[in-house]
């Protein structure tokens, strides 16, 4: 149900066209996200590469002259909700819940195939991100940056392949068509 | 005997004039358990890959007489290199059970067939369990689990042996040698092959440079140097 509500919410944030309520709606969405993770310093470390996105979009909109904090404020906030409703959503419940043909069912296994993926792609963006820490020791400076970049373009690569291989697997159990 | 896959012609290019196999013909019979060896970048996994119809190939494969169509990959089981790529279910039990649950089998008939599975396997006591928290080993024997689960026709392991140590390769060993199903298993795991196969072929650089009896094959070294396994 908590989940249901955050990810209820998220629909909503998404469609706002009002500053005070997305103000408001960015406040909350804060709240909920700290409450899902029942700690305030895990939140905190988690929220850093999404707070890194946002910023970076914030940039791209000043050197562009085309500045809307409100696209910053939505991406936070619904980010914030999603990942508070995943967290929340009783994975092991929803896997019983599969029944053949249904629709419900179809967005049972969509939901657990993002979840899979994710997790995957966060295990090997924090190996490779190690891997490119023992490399290249400087967090500044030319090779620093050019290694990041080089890394976040091995990432989407890996991504790519990762996928290909989970969509045949899918295809072979008939998942997909 | 008869014969299961036949593949004939099969050539394969990623790109224009850099062909990945080229020419590859064999056939497998009903109960065999055929190995395919080569080095790194022979073009082994392409090569399921292409049985499986994933990758457009020229060239015939027939299986069990017909060209591989949609309704053939579900008579074919695939345990692939890295068992993450197929189980992503919350629970074990419920990763084994799905291909049963999505071909319309009920649940609690499915995760009865899924838990005798893993019980065969050894994994009973880990059912409940997510694959993530399972050794590298157990992940195997569950990737294992969930291709056969659908009783195929064919089974086709990609690296079997990849990551796992030498007790749990022999313990995979050992399993893959009970099961009565026709396999094909690429590896350049030489021991673990001549364990399980009773023929080989020898793939370099996209070609088949040998087909014949496993121990012949694993005995002539020039062969192997050729083909990069030693």
């Amino acid at each position: 149900m908590p989940a249901l509500l955050a990810m209820s919410v998220a629909v909503a944030v998404a469609f706002m066209r009002d500053t005070g309520w997305e103000i408001a709606a960015l406040l909350v969405s804060l709240v909920i996200n700290i409450a899902s993770w029942r700690s305030i310093s895990k939140a905190m470390r988690a929220m850093l590469p999404i707070a890194l996105f946002v910023l970076t979009l914030i940039l791209l909109q000043w050197l562009y002259r085309r500045p809307d904090i409100m696209v910053a404020a939505k991406t936070l906030a619904v980010f914030w909700l999603t990942t508070a409703a995943f967290r929340w959503i009783p994975w092991s419940d929803l896997a019983g819940a599969i029944r053949p043909g249904s629709r419900a069912s179809a967005l049972i296994l969509y939901l657990l195939f993002v979840r899979h993926f994710a997790s995957i792609l966060v295990v090997e963006a924090g190996r490779l991100l190690h891997a490119r820490s023992r490399a290249v020791p400087k967090a500044y400076g030319h090779w620093a940056f050019r290694s990041l970049a080089a890394a976040l373009v091995s990432l989407f690569v890996r991504a790519a392949i990762r996928a290909e291989r989970f969509y045949a697997a899918l295809l072979l159990k008939g998942l997909v068509e | 005997m008869k014969t299961i896959l036949a593949v004939t012609g099969l050539n394969f290019s990623f790109e224009r004039n850099r062909a990945v196999l080229q020419n590859i013909e064999f056939q497998v019979a009903e109960g065999e358990c055929l190995g395919i060896v080569g080095g790194n970048g022979a073009g082994k996994s392409t090569l399921l890959w292409c049985l499986l119809g994933l990758l457009k190939a020229s060239g015939s494969i027939r299986f069990c007489g017909e060209a591989v169509s949609k309704g053939a990959l579900a008579r074919i089981g695939m345990v692939f290199q890295n068992p993450e790529d197929q189980l992503f279910m919350p629970t074990l039990i419920n990763d084994v059970a799905l291909p049963l649950v999505n071909r319309g089998l009920g649940i609690s008939e499915a995760q009865r067939m899924a838990l005798d599975r893993l019980d065969k396997l050894g994994l009973r006591d880990l059912a409940g369990r997510p694959a993530t928290m399972l050794s590298i080993g157990e992940r195997k024997r569950a990737s294992i689990a969930a291709a056969l689960i659908a009783s195929p026709e064919l089974l086709l392991l990609d690296e079997p042996t990849a990551e796992l140590d030498g007790r749990s390769a022999r313990q995979l060993a050992d399993l893959l040698a009970q099961l009565a199903v026709t396999t094909i298993v690429t590896s350049h795991h030489l021991d673990f092959l001549r364990t399980i196969t009773s023929r080989t072929v020898v793939l370099s650089k996209g070609r088949i440079i040998a087909d014949g009896p496993t121990p012949d094959i694993l005995a002539n070294q020039s062969l192997l140097q050729a083909a990069d396994l030693i």
